[in-house]
């Protein structure tokens, strides 16, 4: 199979879109298209300063290293979440991506924070780990992008992520949540705008894109994960899309068409207070993180670590 | 006749012998993987599906999905 732009030896082949390219034109090709979305729906200006939630895995390094390459004025978030290996791992792969790209890390530690772990935290609070900790994330990036004047926080959330979260939220008619998906979430009092600059490229060309660009991230999933449904709907529409290829691209593109018209509908703004503590968006006196901060908190204060890497 | 050494696959940590030449689209056959949701490199390149793997190359499958 030959490269469509230049005729050499192809590394890549891209039946959604009819093409297969050799290393060099599909990082072309990929970078293009990222800037295209960054650009049609208003993600990211010159004027940006955005923060990238990096986890170390594939899609949040290749998402940090793009933004860079693109010019864009991108440094990186990192959640300790203090699970032994797989954390440790993770913050070597982010930490060397911020010497890579030359850029600031800020890292917060679950640990240090909270006297106890995720796991037993999430015990306590008859939680599932996965959700509790969904919520200290939402709270911890964004309390970084509002402390340190950050306008947008970016997630390397990409078009499986979307498209199987999607069709779980369609199989059990989960309508309160149905229409909140999209590629941007404009900022409101209190919280960051966020984008999602991966929403139309699939798991297998941002998999691509690390891979041709020697970005080491860490392959293991954190062990608290939840995602055996996630990976059976990814599955299932990877089976459709061997079968008919673009078939997940057209899925979105036709919600994001719907989620236009549906979002405007009915919209009723729920009245929201602010957290006494922090002024965070919240129903209650506090916001969930304070709260758990007051009862478990080993300090009063959310205290970052900022590395900054040394000059080239 | 000559002997020839088999071609080995790295596959979620494991490394698996075939002793016969095979494209990139029947090996993901072979174990039952779909084409959307792993990448194949043969002796460090990504290889497109058509690509015939020898038995001397070194050839890795690379899950490319995640739980999240
Ligand atoms: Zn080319
Ligand atoms: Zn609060």
């Amino acid at each position: 199979m030959k490269c469509r732009v230049c005729g050499a030896q192809a590394n890549i082949r891209l039946p959604q879109y009819n093409s297969a390219l050799c290393a060099g034109d599909f990082i072309a090709f990929f970078e293009k298209r990222v800037s295209g979305t960054i650009t049609k729906y208003g993600l990211l200006s010159e004027q940006d300063r955005a923060l990238v939630a990096v986890s170390g895995g594939k899609d949040s390094l290749s998402l940090w290293h793009l933004l860079d390459r693109l010019g864009f004025s991108a440094d990186g978030i990192y959640i300790d979440l203090g699970i032994k290996e797989y954390s440790h791992i993770s913050l070597v792969k982010t930490r060397q991506m911020a010497d890579r790209l030359h850029r600031r890390l800020y890292s917060f530690s679950f640990s240090e924070a909270f006297s106890k772990g995720v796991k037993e935290l999430a015990r306590m609070m008859k939680r599932p780990p996965c959700s509790l900790c969904g919520t200290i994330k939402r709270y911890v990036m964004n309390r970084a992008c509002t402390d340190y004047g950050y306008s947008v926080l970016a997630t390397g959330h990409n078009l499986d992520d979307e498209a199987s979260a999607l069709l779980g939220n369609m199989l059990h008619w989960k309508e309160e949540y149905l229409w909140k998906k999209g590629v941007v979430l404009e900022a409101e009092r209190g919280l960051a705008k966020k984008v999602k600059p991966f929403f139309l490229c699939s798991e297998k060309e941002a998999a691509a894109y690390a891979l041709l660009n020697n970005i080491d991230y860490i392959y293991d999933e954190c062990p608290y994960s939840l995602g055996a449904k996630t990976l059976l709907y990814k599955s299932l529409l990877n089976r459709v899309e061997d079968v008919s290829p673009a078939t997940k691209i057209a899925f979105l593109k036709g919600y994001l068409k719907r989620a236009k018209a549906e979002g405007s509908r009915g919209q009723e703004q729920e009245e929201k207070g602010s957290c006494s503590v922090c002024g965070y968006p919240s129903y209650g006196e506090q916001c969930n993180f304070c709260r758990l901060m007051t009862k478990f908190g080993s300090g009063p204060a959310v205290r970052f670590d900022v590395y900054v890497p040394s000059e080239p | 006749m000559c002997y020839e050494f088999p071609m080995t696959v790295e596959w979620e940590g494991k490394i698996h012998e075939i002793g016969k030449r095979v494209t990139v689209a029947r090996l993901l056959d072979m174990f039952s993987l779909s084409k959307e949701a792993h990448l194949v490199t043969s002796n460090g390149t990504l290889a497109t599906e058509d690509l015939m793997l020898e038995r001397d190359d070194r050839v890795r499958i690379v899950r490319v999905i995640s739980g999240g």
